[in-house]
């Protein structure tokens, strides 16, 4: 059992990792999560089925990640002061550390790609809802249980972020 | 549009898992590694936790007893209770309350005659 929980999490630790670090924007808050999900993962879970296993661990990452966006919420309302201390846009920081080298800077936004900046941008139920159905293939029933809302809610949550998403891109094609 | 939009986000996402950043992978393995060993054991937090919860119950469950016991009126110890107790503990009040109550009868009699 404990092989195959550790093949499981070997094939499903990276797309996490990106999911939590297309949520915090953060590389070591979104290790910190891959973190606690596969904790909680093997503590709590680990003697269910193993085709369970896929939406329990979604699930837990989902509740992470909206916890996070909790207590940063709380963070910023107590302590706003400390707000732009603490942005550390660290996968594109090209903007912010390459000011002085110009060539640098042209390089850095030619690699960056639009798509994921317009799904960073995205609210975050929205944008965990489309990762879930887009990206993990999971179905309406599936997200709907993951993210602990009615079926209705994903449908208008996916479609309101494909909307937001071809607006986006359109502009930034612009 | 839209199915060109999920295509191009899949591609994107499954691209960008590709190019993490160095090191990366290796603390994702360290920290599966980490997870699968700490199954077999608690964590001290966690054991630290129950311990002080069952701590926190028990002081409260004796806190609750002894003022039940302390403010409730029919729980006092009431005057009797305690002149017998002190009577059994000192012969010599005994034998002073006994002179009072020979005194007593005494000068009842002398009344009545």
């Amino acid at each position: 059992m404990t092989s195959s929980l550790a093949q499981f999490l070997a094939s499903v630790d990276k797309k996490a990792y990106k999911m939590a670090n297309i949520a915090t924007l953060n590389s070591q808050d979104a290790l910190d999560i891959v973190q606690d999900t596969m904790e909680k993962m093997v503590r709590y879970y680990s003697n269910k089925q193993p085709k369970e296993w896929p939406a329990l661990f979604y699930r837990i990452l989902h509740n992470n990640i909206m916890d996070f966006h909790r207590k940063k919420k709380f963070r910023n309302l107590f302590f706003f002061w400390q707000q732009n201390d603490e942005k550390s846009y660290d996968d594109h920081s090209a903007f912010s550390t390459a000011e002085d080298d110009p060539d640098l800077l042209v390089i850095k936004s030619e690699n960056i790609d639009h798509m994921l900046i317009a799904i960073e941008s995205l609210p975050a139920k929205q944008q965990q809802c489309f990762l879930l159905r887009c990206w993990q293939g999971f179905s309406v029933a599936k997200t709907a249980q993951i993210m602990t809302c009615s079926q209705g809610t994903i449908k208008t949550h996916y479609s309101r972020a494909v909307v937001k998403l071809k607006t986006q891109l359109e502009n930034l094609d612009v | 549009m839209s199915n060109t939009i999920e295509v191009q986000a899949k591609v994107s996402l499954d691209t960008s898992i590709e190019q993490l950043e160095p090191g990366v992978e290796q603390k994702l393995a360290n920290i599966r590694h980490q997870a699968l060993n700490q199954a077999s054991k608690k964590s001290i937090p966690s054991l630290l936790f129950g311990k002080s919860m069952a701590l926190s119950a028990c002081s409260l469950v004796v806190v609750a007893l002894l003022s039940s016991y302390l403010f409730n009126s029919d729980n006092k110890i009431t005057p009797p209770l305690l002149t017998q107790h002190e009577l059994q503990e000192d012969p010599e009040l005994l034998a002073e309350l006994e002179f009072v109550y020979w005194l007593s009868e005494e000068e009842y009699e002398e009344i009545i005659l």
